[in-house]
């Protein structure tokens, strides 16, 4: 990433879930700020032990600064995702009045469609990466993308938001005096349909959290075209995590043909959890016994051929990504608890 | 206390109608669930593998064939307008209705009714009983979570209506004497946590039938030496250092997986890092004990 990063101010991290996003956006953060740039880290769902070097033990407060050694004045700081309570400031924000945000605030249905509507996480994550780039004290922003399924839901979140809470879609849901008439054939049955299914009582409830939100698609459509902007700034870096073996190669190609569909560069793919390369044989053996021997040469063995697959789907990396920075991390067998481990982490993702 | 008679994977298993398999994210749930379903099928077993992603997912179609796994991906869109055919003897004339976008929006947004019409179309499978076992790979913990959770707590969020009356017969499935459900795990802390609150969580759920904890990616038991001689090369004593610090640290692991109520077992990490190899493997080492 040598010198490329240097322009970048917003550094997403983002791979499938198991390959060490976070640990690796946290490292990042922790590099940068080391540097001097004052830094923030927007996480969903840190790991436990990482939660506490970050300083998360006890996370009352939305942003955090982290004590780093030999550093006065704060430079990193530690924002976590709580999903619910974010969308409910975006609710807040979108709402018309006072009485329209807290009818809708109040509705337990819209709480449990906060969790249940895929692609919340990423949303929220998206709405607070905007506030933070809107926020000129920080310079540099590093996001832990939510964990999916699939790396591109972190992409296509905003858009599929922005379509639900399209006016005409609304529309469509509200109890208010529209005449059934007024409505073509399909639609009828439509609404039929749903009402037979679920029950008049359930429809009616749905109904009304849909009537609540009329008017705060302007926001939503509004917000989806900063964060597409914002992803496709020069200012933006995507850093694809991922793993040397053909399912996670599978992936991260079609992953990058539709970053550069959409028009966001990919600024550097980060292969993570890389074997160490040993010996394949040993030399010395005059001074052990044939048991020992053979017990060492099938470590040996083993390891050795751990290190050779992943050296197969390295390769096929190298040749996909063309002129796409690369960086390779060794795998560690103890895990990462502390900000000097980060740190020195970051250094090699920076270097 | 665990929850099987048997220790025997092959064993319990052809006994079975379904086995939900889950676990965190990256951990090898799928290929885990693949290997099931081949083993099942070399041992005679006529299997349906059914994979659910609430997202899309890149599943991989031309491997399942060469393997010869019956394999069907549910998408709940097309489960919703499948049922709803059948069950409501909805006219064809209306399938305009289906690619309207605000039932799909509908379909989207509705708490738990994606999960339900999933369960349901597995219920659906389950009662036609046209084959012998049912494997179905569920999303990472979470939403597994609210896989099972959305029928059972359906029946009171939708007080009348179809679904309402439909939600009981999953249940039903669910806690199924014929019914077991195997997590997938890693031999690491933080993966051991979270299938240990998984658990918490589904047992609080209801009368699962819990099966197999499955400690993937586990290092081979290859002895290390008792003592590392310092003659031979300082890569050699690293290399042999580090593998007994794996062993060890998993050995601890595996102590805390054992209190979990289910029977562990353990599948090394192999060192191919090709799909249909990586199956085959794991399916061989499944049949093995």
């Amino acid at each position: 990433m040598t010198e490329a990063w240097k322009e970048k101010r917003i550094f997403l991290v983002g791979g499938p879930g198991g390959v060490g996003k976070t640990t690796i956006a946290a490292a990042l953060g922790t590099q940068l700020a080391l540097q001097g740039y004052r830094t923030v880290v927007l996480t969903v769902d840190p790991a436990k032990r990482l939660a506490q070097a970050l300083g998360f033990e006890n996370f009352t407060n939305d942003l955090q600064p982290v004590n780093l050694k030999g550093i006065k004045e704060p430079k990193l700081f530690a924002s976590m995702l709580d999903t619910q309570r974010y969308f409910d400031k975006v609710i807040s924000r979108f709402a018309n009045s006072e009485t329209q945000r807290d009818k809708i605030l109040n509705n337990r249905l819209y709480r449990i469609m906060v969790e249940s509507l895929g692609g919340s996480h990423e949303y929220a994550a998206m709405e607070r990466l905007l506030e933070f780039t809107k926020d000129n004290s920080f310079d540099k922003i590093v996001v832990d993308t939510p964990p999916s399924q699939n790396a591109l839901d972190l992409l296509n979140a905003p858009q599929k938001l922005a379509d639900f809470m399209d006016n005409s879609v609304l529309r469509w849901f509200q109890s208010s005096n529209t005449p059934f008439s007024l409505f073509r054939q399909g639609t009828k049955m439509a609404m039929k349909l749903l009402e037979k299914l679920f029950g008049s009582d359930f429809f009616r409830a749905l109904a009304q959290v849909m009537d609540d939100l009329e008017g705060m698609h302007t926001g939503f459509r509004d917000r989806n075209l900063e964060v597409i902007q914002l992803l496709k700034s020069k200012a933006t870096g995507f850093f694809l995590v991922s793993y040397p073996s053909e399912v996670r190669f599978n992936e991260s190609s079609d992953f990058s043909r539709v970053l550069k569909e959409k028009g966001i560069p990919l600024a550097g793919v980060i292969l993570n959890r890389l074997e160490k390369k040993f010996p394949k044989e040993l030399t010395k053996t005059s001074d052990l016994s044939e048991e020992s021997r053979e017990q060492i040469q099938k470590i040996l063995d083993y390891r050795y051929s751990l290190a050779t697959q992943q050296q197969y789907w390295l390769s096929r990396f190298e040749t996909s990504i063309g002129k796409t920075p690369l960086k390779c991390l060794e795998k560690r067998s103890e895990e990462i608890h502390d900000l000097e481990t980060l740190s020195q982490i970051g250094e090699i993702l920076l270097s | 206390m665990k929850h099987l008679n048997s220790q025997s994977f092959l064993e319990d298993s052809l006994k079975r109608k379904v086995i939900f398999l889950t676990g965190k994210g990256g951990v090898g749930k799928t290929a885990v669930a693949w290997a099931t379903a081949l083993t099942l099928s070399r041992n005679k077993r006529k299997v349906r593998l059914i994979s659910w992603s609430p997202f899309e997912s890149f599943s991989e179609p031309t491997t399942l064939k060469s393997l010869g796994i019956t394999w069907h991906q549910l998408e709940a869109a097309a489960c919703f307008k499948e049922y709803a055919l059948k069950t409501l003897k909805f006219e064809k004339f209306f399938d305009a209705v289906f690619e309207n976008r605000v039932l799909k929006a509908f379909i989207e947004v509705a708490p738990g009714l994606s999960e339900t019409v999933i369960a349901g179309k597995v219920w659906d499978l389950f009662d036609r009983g046209e084959q012998d076992t049912l494997v179905v790979d569920l999303p990472a913990t979470g939403h597994a979570l609210s896989f099972f959770k959305s029928p059972m707590g359906i029946e009171k969020m939708f007080a009348t209506g179809f679904v309402h009356r439909q939600a009981g017969n999953i249940c039903d499935m669910f806690v199924d004497p014929y019914t077991r459900v195997d997590i997938v795990t890693l031999p690491e802390e933080m993966p051991l946590v979270e299938s240990g609150q998984f658990v918490e969580h589904l047992m609080g759920l209801g009368k699962f039938h819990l099966g197999f904890l499955w400690l993937n990616q586990c290092t081979p038991d290859l002895k290390v030496p008792d003592k590392i001689p310092s003659t031979l090369d300082k890569s050699i004593r690293e290399c042999l250092e580090d593998h007994r610090f794996r062993l060890e640290r998993e050995a601890k692991n595996l102590v805390e997986a054992k209190k979990m109520p289910l029977v562990v077992k353990k599948i090394p990490k192999f060192s191919s890092e090709a799909v249909k190899e990586t199956i085959e493997q794991i399916a061989a080492h499944m049949e093995e004990k």
